[in-house]
């Protein structure tokens, strides 16, 4: 497995190289298995976990509204072929009614409703994609950054838009929070090295507070990032 | 002290002075809070046959001295959302509202003259009385429901206070014209701070309504295309709504193209619809009112 490594950070390649392999490992999905501190908020148990007719982004938002104190969740849809298909209708359908489950025990239900998703931990943050990330070339998310600055944003979609312009042919963009909020109690200014994007998108947004979503979604040439503080809301059909 | 004709004599008694007195012609002076029982003594002298015992008739009644108020706003918001709930509070006091009702001891209820509108209790005990109300009936006019506080004593004795009240519905929104905050090449990104107004007042909701968290809605009539999928919030502590309205920003261009209705609602209750048209260069944005 390899990942994609930007043109201005070739100067030093073999140390990123090694870099790049364990930051490769550690989004790897093992990862999930891993054993978590104490108070872990995959370990708070969750007394009802109900989706029904649902997709993966359902769940998902289900589980972000349910207001678990120190969860940070990231979701990469599968990008669609245009950003006006819907992706109820490409994407497979399930139902889960699941009773006093640690998150961790649902994040592993919902994969496991559609496997074409894996999820695993990055320090505070939980990150489900596509298993086809790990195959895919260049997949955005996965790609090394060697050194990225953010300087006085006031949140995190200004934060994002740092991206821009790192690797050439990937399109970078966000979507409206709407009357949702990715504000900044301050301005923020930050600077961190050798890192993926999952993991520096993640750390955007777990300056957002004590517990933020993110989404990366859309079309090919018109995908964006959501940053959320607390949960983030699906499109469902009226029953 | 005594006042007599040829047959009658009669006499007044308070037992508290400090609270009642009560003067020869039976006039009683109310002097500070508490229960004083009230004795009238009535001592009936035959005129024809003076060497006949007098017949005496005695009777008793408590008086009390009342200090009780009640505070609250001078409106109730209309809906069900717990902001408002708890926004719509009431404490029964003492007249100054610095301290509990007295004399002591009592209990509380209130109502409200809309029938339909809910009057609870909270769990704080009696200290103090705090009352939340319900309503899902708006006003016609300013201050048209009244909600009484009854304060009761254990003896039966009780007083009661009335408070005039406006019941706002949640009716239109007014908004600023904010600036393009995307800093990447396509797209547009605006943040709408609206300020939100009632009627029948037609008076804004302002940061000590304490309405912070009411829910806030947004729908599209058609579902949006071109960008994710709509976020719910909350009034802010200003009492006013902050919208994130735009395209995807993006440093590629845009192609999806849709145009749709944005409705949005503060509690259930529609104030504002806007049309939103996504195109190469982001969004065009056409209030649809209410205006009033």
């Amino acid at each position: 497995m390899e990942s994609f490594i930007p043109t201005m950070a070739r100067h030093n390649e073999s140390f990123l190289v090694a870099v790049t392999w364990l930051v490769v490992a550690c989004v790897a999905p093992s990862c999930g298995q891993s054993v978590n501190p104490p108070h872990s908020p995959l370990d708070v148990i969750i007394d009802r976990f109900d989706v029904t007719d649902a997709i993966l982004r359902d769940g998902l938002s289900t589980l972000s509204l349910k207001q678990v104190p120190g969860l940070h969740l990231g979701f990469e849809e599968i990008i669609r072929e245009r950003i006006q298909d819907d992706p109820r209708s490409l994407t497979p359908h399930f139902s889960l009614h699941l009773q006093n489950k640690t998150v961790r025990e649902i994040l592993a239900a919902l994969c496991d409703a559609d496997k074409r998703y894996v999820w695993s931990e990055d320090a505070s943050s939980v990150n489900v994609y596509p298993q086809q990330a790990n195959a895919e070339r260049p997949y955005l998310l996965n790609m090394h950054i060697r050194r990225i600055v953010v300087t006085e944003v006031p949140n995190a979609n200004q934060a994002v838009t740092a991206l821009s312009g790192f690797f050439p042919g990937q399109q970078i963009g966000y979507f409206p929070t709407g009357l949702g909020d990715n504000s900044y109690s301050s301005p923020w200014t930050a600077t961190f090295d050798d890192l993926s994007v999952r993991q520096f998108v993640n750390r955007i947004a777990e300056h957002m507070g004590p517990q933020t979503s993110w989404v990366w979604e859309g079309g090919k040439g018109e995908r964006g990032f959501l940053f959320l503080k607390g949960g983030f809301n699906t499109y469902r059909p009226v029953p | 002290m005594t006042q007599t004709d040829n047959e009658v004599s009669a006499n007044w008694s308070s037992s508290v002075q400090a609270v009642a007195t009560i003067n020869t012609n039976g006039y009683a002076s109310f002097r500070s809070v508490g229960t004083s029982v009230i004795t009238g003594t009535a001592k009936l002298q035959s005129v024809e046959n003076p060497s006949c015992r007098p017949q005496v008739f005695q009777s008793t009644a408590p008086a009390t001295v009342f200090d009780v108020g009640a505070t609250g706003p001078p409106y109730i918001f209309v809906g069900t959302d717990t902001n408002e709930i708890r926004a719509n509070e009431y404490q029964v006091t003492n007249a100054a509202h610095s301290a509990l009702p007295q004399p002591p001891g009592g209990t509380c209820c209130a109502a409200s003259s809309d029938p339909s509108d809910s009057v609870t209790l909270t769990p704080t005990g009696n200290n103090p009385f705090t009352f939340h109300i319900g309503t899902m009936d708006q006003s016609a006019t300013g201050g048209d429901r009244t909600l009484t506080f009854e304060y009761v004593l254990p003896d039966g004795e009780g007083t009661s206070v009335q408070l005039n009240v406006t019941a706002r519905e949640f009716a239109y929104l007014t908004n600023n014209d904010p600036g393009n905050d995307c800093h990447l090449q396509y797209g547009t990104n605006r943040t709408y701070v609206y300020t939100v107004y009632t009627h029948p007042d037609r008076n804004a909701v302002v940061a000590n309504d304490g309405l912070v968290g009411t829910a806030v809605e947004e729908s599209f009539n058609p579902p949006l295309a071109c960008m994710g999928t709509p976020q719910n919030g909350g009034l802010q502590l200003s009492g006013g709504i902050s919208d994130n309205v735009g395209s995807l920003c993006s440093d590629s261009p845009l192609t999806c193209t849709q145009t749709t209705t944005q409705s949005l609602s503060v509690a259930g209750y529609p104030v504002r619809t806007n049309t939103l048209q996504w195109g190469s260069s982001g969004v065009v944005y056409t209030n649809n009112g209410p205006t009033q």
